[in-house]
């Protein structure tokens, strides 16, 4: 049914309201920050080049969501073919940190991935320009958590100064290209037929 | 009786016969009680020969104190200016030869025909009371020349002598309507430009502005060129009429020439007849010019660019063309092209009718605060239908944000239609007291359960989050101080950064205000805040915004408090800017938004699916194709839908757009014809370029600040008027073929009675119905979804 091209990487960023996905969002695509976004409503995407592991071009297709709950229930219709999902909390945010667990699994049961077990997240702590007494979520419970999750990887960063954005966007398009080519290749395997992901150079590189 | 004395024009004759010296010289005078409303002033007219020297006198006087306002005198400066009548004048005057007294709300209409430009003839005014018949009202003739205030008045604006303003002749009669125009609501008709409505109805401005009515400008400009004259400055215009015109349609070629190469379009603009005209004609700048633009340039050269862009860029230069044609009333093109658009499909009904696109297309009427005021008698009570005033209200908005205040106190019933004002200012004082304990509730909570106390203060830490980012680009929410204004660091930007566009303008009372709305611009410098989430709220306005909010919370506790809400709220108190009477309307707006937030999403759902079966009813070929894009859940409607447009528009746009929707007009959901007007407006572009459903999305939310509303409205009411035909052309069919048929064989009746039919679509009957849909939520419990 769907058509999707399948050289775009498809990337869903989910947290609780306020913990900073637009922000992030927009600092990663267009390098800004402003004070004045509102809340997101509905959903809304940037789409930017990225180069990984300087030999390999895609586009990356990055997705920000509404953070009040009752509004996940229509997020089926955008998390469908999705290649990683980022997972954000406010370091000076408790309940958004304990909340992250039923982010992900929200996440799972709506963008129904083939291999949940396998599918690629990232953790990342937003704010962390904030004071040191406003912090109020240890690194070690940040750790131990994005252990638990499978050993997810894991960044502090500031959307606000720009800390870290660049770094985890990095890992999330490689994790994500990573899903897309697995993507590929599982379809590969059911029909015999190739599917081209446009890289610069064509490497069949991944199988793990 | 108390009366004072706000205009006075002396040398206002009667001329019984046409024998010059039977002339009666005389006053204009009009009075207010202060006490009363502006239309029940009166005007007066008594001739000279009655009074004696000292009461000519002190009226002589008044003739040059009152005897030429200024354009920028409103009722209330003029009433204040006043001083008080000199009584023993009224009395003295009263029933001589002539002599007579009417209310200005009495008036019908008055012709003010204008002097000829070589004084060959005076100007002169016609009154016409409304019970015509009754009472015969003389010609009255301004003689200019021997008047001292209107002698005194053109001296002045010779010396400020503007040659390029080409605004109406000054005469004396100016200056009666412009004193008039302030007490009542005064309407120039097209029919006759020299006659002017006072309080009319809808129905009379309709019909005193007939479509057959060709531009005034464009005629005198062809008579002038017409007359053989050299290439004046008239004749010229007249070309660069021309010029303007098809210049928008020669862009409208290019705009729909997606994927064409450079020598397409250039061959496009060299065999435009246009473009041939204007080269015989002139040696004109213009096609280089549009070549040289820097946004034609692009898509010469870069053909294969984002396809989203192109899309939008075509309807960009297509809504200007429509603007242009709106802006310059060429009224037949506009309503063919509406035709052509949204027009009945000929095998199965008729086009609109006339009458129909008369009423959707004229929006030139506003309710303006003169009108507002007519509408009212004595105890401050509606003496005309709600059907009126809502009539008004949805083809013409509401004039000014400052009669908003007033008028949205009625529209989101605070106040019943039929109240007076003794009874609206007791409902004032009660909504204060039950406002003030819902506020004291939450303010002074206690909470035996964990998880319920963990509840209530999320609730407020969310309500704190997004009132903080709460439109803080609008002047009274911008700066995080005590009294919203810049702090006094640094000496005051320059006053050049207004913007407006995008700065509502109300609030003239605080003139300390206009700096902080000057400040308008984006400034993300401009760091108030440490670090997002951590500031105190300090901007008052902001305050007042979470305390209405947090009170909303526990008022409506099953509910509560969802994202989105702040921003239809944000509105209502920019325009009522008071938080007892902003909680109410915010109330009553959310009776009928509250189905939206709801937390199985029902609500919002039901309207998408609304939005669906519509689309497939009047534009099947846009819904076509959507489904092919994966677009079939319209999606992309819902923050449109969520929040009624408002990250669409301006506020002010907002402001015009909702009022519209509140008054229920034609049906309790507009907005969803609003909504499909947008869709049939963008379908070429979608249909044209967008094949897959993120770059329709993407598409959607770009549309914001690039839309004209009045268009759409307009679109909508016509979508509607075909609608609801539609719907009764299928309940005939339907019942002549029930008819037709045995219906205990039912033999073919089987597509007649099929319940696929949109007839039988319990969506789109609702659509009919003009009574607001409310849905409630379900009783909260810990483990709702929040």
């Amino acid at each position: 049914m769907s058509t999707r091209k399948k050289n775009i990487l498809k990337v869903i960023i989910l947290g609780d309201s306020g913990v900073g996905k637009t922000s992030l969002m927009h600092r990663y695509v267009n390098d800004k920050y402003s004070q004045q976004y509102k809340a997101t409503i509905g959903a809304d995407f940037l789409t930017k080049e990225v180069n990984i592991d300087s030999d390999k071009i895609a586009t990356m297709q990055v997705w920000d969501t509404a953070g009040q709950e009752r509004f996940q229930s229509l997020g089926v219709a955008f998390y469908r073919g999705a290649d990683c999902c980022v997972l954000v909390y406010d370091v000076t945010n408790t309940k958004s940190f304990q909340n992250i667990k039923s982010w992900r699994d929200e996440f799972l049961v709506h963008a129904n991935v083939s291999s949940p077990e396998t599918f690629p997240f990232v953790l990342l702590g937003n704010k962390i320009d904030a004071d040191d007494s406003k912090k109020v979520v240890s690194n070690k419970a940040a750790q131990d958590l994005a252990a638990s999750l499978g050993n997810i990887p894991l960044f502090f960063t500031s959307a606000k100064t720009a800390i870290n954005v660049d770094t985890a966007f990095q890992e999330i398009a490689r994790s994500a290209l990573q899903q897309n080519q697995n993507d590929a290749d599982a379809f590969e395997d059911d029909f015999n037929d190739a599917i081209n992901i446009q890289l610069d150079n064509d490497t069949n590189s991944c199988s793990c | 009786m108390f009366s004072k004395i706000i205009f006075c024009k002396s040398k206002v004759f009667i001329h019984p016969s046409s024998v010059v010296t039977e002339n009666i010289s005389g006053f204009i005078i009009i009075t207010v009680d202060p006490n009363q409303s502006h239309q029940d002033a009166l005007l007066y007219w008594f001739p000279e020969n009655s009074l004696n020297s000292k009461q000519l006198d002190w009226l002589n006087d008044a003739d040059l104190k009152y005897g030429k306002p200024s354009v920028s005198s409103t009722a209330s400066s003029l009433t204040s200016n006043a001083q008080p009548m000199d009584d023993s004048i009224l009395m003295d005057t009263k029933g001589t030869y002539l002599s007579f007294t009417i209310k200005l709300s009495s008036l019908y209409s008055i012709e003010f025909r204008p002097p000829s430009s070589s004084g060959w003839w005076f100007g002169s005014i016609i009154l016409h009371p409304r019970n015509d018949g009754l009472v015969t009202l003389p010609v009255l003739f301004f003689h200019d020349d021997v008047c001292p205030s209107t002698k005194q008045k053109q001296k002045a604006l010779q010396k400020n002598f503007d040659p390029f303003n080409a605004g109406d002749l000054y005469w004396g009669g100016i200056d009666l309507q412009l004193v008039m125009s302030q007490m009542v609501d005064l309407q120039r008709t097209k029919v006759d430009p020299n006659f002017w409505l006072i309080n009319a109805s809808l129905e009379a401005l309709r019909n005193f502005s007939s479509k057959d009515l060709k531009d005034v400008r464009t005629n005198n400009s062809e008579g002038y060129s017409a007359s053989g004259k050299p290439k004046d400055k008239k004749s010229s215009k007249g070309f660069w009429d021309k010029w303007e015109s098809t210049k928008w349609s020669i862009m409208s070629g290019i705009a729909t020439a997606t994927a064409k190469s450079e020598e397409y379009m250039t061959k496009l603009v060299n065999n435009h007849p246009a473009v041939k005209y204007i080269e015989q004609n002139n040696d004109n700048p213009y096609v280089r010019n549009l070549l040289k633009n820097p946004k034609v340039q692009e898509i010469q050269n870069d053909f294969d660019s984002a396809r989203i862009y192109l899309a939008k860029w075509s309807l960009g230069v297509k809504e200007e063309a429509n603007k242009y044609k709106l802006d310059n009333q060429l009224n037949e093109s506009y309503r063919k092209m509406l035709t052509n658009d949204l027009g009945f499909d000929v095998d199965t009904d008729s086009s609109f009718t006339e009458e129909e696109l008369n009423r959707v297309t004229q929006r030139n009427f506003p309710l303006t605060q003169q009108k507002w005021e007519s509408f009212f008698d004595s105890q401050g009570r509606l003496a005309v239908t709600t059907g009126e005033v809502k009539d008004f209200i949805f083809h013409g908005g509401v004039d000014t944000m400052e009669l908003r205040q007033e008028v949205w106190l009625f529209l989101l019933e605070i106040y019943p239609w039929d109240s007076s004002k003794d009874e609206r200012d007791q409902i004032d004082e009660t909504l204060k007291e039950v406002y003030n304990t819902h506020k004291f509730q939450w303010m002074t909570q206690t909470f035996e359960d964990d998880k319920e106390e963990e509840y209530w203060k999320d609730q407020l830490f969310r309500i704190d989050k997004d009132v903080k980012r709460n439109d803080r680009h609008v002047g009274i929410f911008k700066y995080n101080t005590t009294d919203g204004k810049p702090e006094n660091t640094q000496p005051s930007k320059p006053r050049q950064a207004f913007d407006q566009s995008e700065v509502p303008d109300i609030e003239q009372t605080e003139d300390n205000d206009n700096q902080a709305r000057n400040n308008f611009d984006d400034n993300d410098n401009e760091d108030v805040e440490s670090i997002d989430g951590h500031w105190a709220i300090r901007n008052p306005h902001l305050i007042i915004l979470g305390d209405i909010l947090k009170t909303y919370n526990i008022f409506n506790t099953n509910l509560g408090y969802v994202q989105g809400m702040t921003d239809l709220l944000s509105p209502i108190y920019y325009i009522v800017r008071d938080e007892v009477k902003a909680f109410w309307c915010f109330v009553h707006f959310m009776d009928r938004m509250e189905r939206n937030f709801l937390r199985d999403q029902s609500g919002i759902r039901d309207q998408m699916l609304t939005m669906t079966e519509l689309c497939q009813l009047m534009l099947p070929q846009l819904s076509d194709h959507l489904n092919k894009c994966d677009s079939s859940n319209l999606f992309f409607c819902f923050r449109m839908l969520l929040v009624w447009f408002k990250r669409e528009f301006n506020f002010e746009d907002i402001c015009g757009i909702w009022e519209i929707f509140w008054t229920d007009y034609y049906s309790s959901q507009f907005q969803l014809f609003f909504m499909l007007a947008i869709l049939q407006k963008n379908s070429e572009p979608i249909i044209n370029n967008l094949n897959q459903f993120d770059q329709v999305i993407k598409y959607f939310n770009d549309l914001h600040n690039t839309m004209d509303w009045r268009d759409l409205m307009i679109r909508a009411e016509l979508l509607f008027i075909r609608f609801e035909k539609l719907m009764s052309l299928m309940e005939r069919k339907e019942e002549l073929a029930r008819s037709e048929t045995d219906p205990s064989s039912g033999v073919n009746n089987k597509e007649a009675s099929s319940p696929q039919l949109p007839i039988h679509s319990k969506h789109l009957q609702l659509l009919l119905s003009k009574k607001i849909i409310v849905r409630k939520e379900e009783t909260r419990t810990l483990d709702s979804i929040r």
